[in-house]
């Protein structure tokens, strides 16, 4: 095995990565959002 | 140490979303007023109910009050299974402030679509403050399970 081979840029990785975060911020930003448009509690 | 350049675009990533999530709950708490409901005070549970001992042993339409224009408060008794009392009226654009303690297990407390929603403990009064500007029902629910009646537990607050 060369070594470039050994060393590729895991890009199933990163996809898989890349589509966890956004749907991290997707829910936990409808999530933030809905709890600030509920107004105040204290 | 050698980091893979993508493990270390990943770290800096989860480590900025992290941040970015901590500053976003500080600025809901601090510039929006939005705050974890805390212990109001420790009181008998055996006791907490007899009359003349606490707002928890007033007839249960007394439990109710308004203490100014605009402004009311509830003590909610929770017990197995039931909330005393289970229906509240205010005038919409009112500020009610719930006190709620359980008087034997565990129970929860949750008003649909608002933010109030905390632990009921035996020997602690919970307490939340709200401006309730919308007219219309809000049902409260106990969300800790308490036992075979857990679900017919649950109560109306109305605004008008």
């Amino acid at each position: 095995m060369k070594k470039e081979d050994k060393y590729k840029v895991p890009q199933g990785t990163i996809a898989l990565m890349i589509i966890f975060i956004i749907l991290i911020i997707a829910l936990w930003g409808s999530a933030y959002l809905t709890m600030i448009a509920r107004g105040p509690v204290g | 140490m050698h980091v893979d350049r993508t493990e270390k675009l990943f770290i800096f990533g989860s480590i900025t979303l992290i941040v970015i999530f901590a500053i976003a709950i500080a600025i809901s708490g601090i510039a929006y007023g939005i705050q974890v409901p805390a212990p109001y005070e420790q009181v008998n549970p055996n006791t907490v109910s007899t009359p003349g001992n606490s707002p928890f042993g007033a007839p249960v339409d007394e439990r109710v009050r308004e203490l100014a224009p605009g402004k009311y408060e509830a003590y909610i008794l929770a017990q197995t299974w039931v909330f005393q009392p289970n229906e509240i009226r205010i005038p919409a654009g009112s500020e009610l402030t719930l006190y709620v303690t359980s008087k034997d297990v565990q129970h929860g407390f949750l008003v649909q679509r608002t933010n109030i929603n905390m632990m009921v403990i035996p020997g602690q009064v919970s307490q939340v403050t709200m401006t309730f500007d919308d007219p219309g029902e809000y049902n409260f629910v106990c969300h800790e399970y308490c036992g075979v009646g857990h679900q017919t537990m649950y109560g109306r607050l109305i605004v008008e």
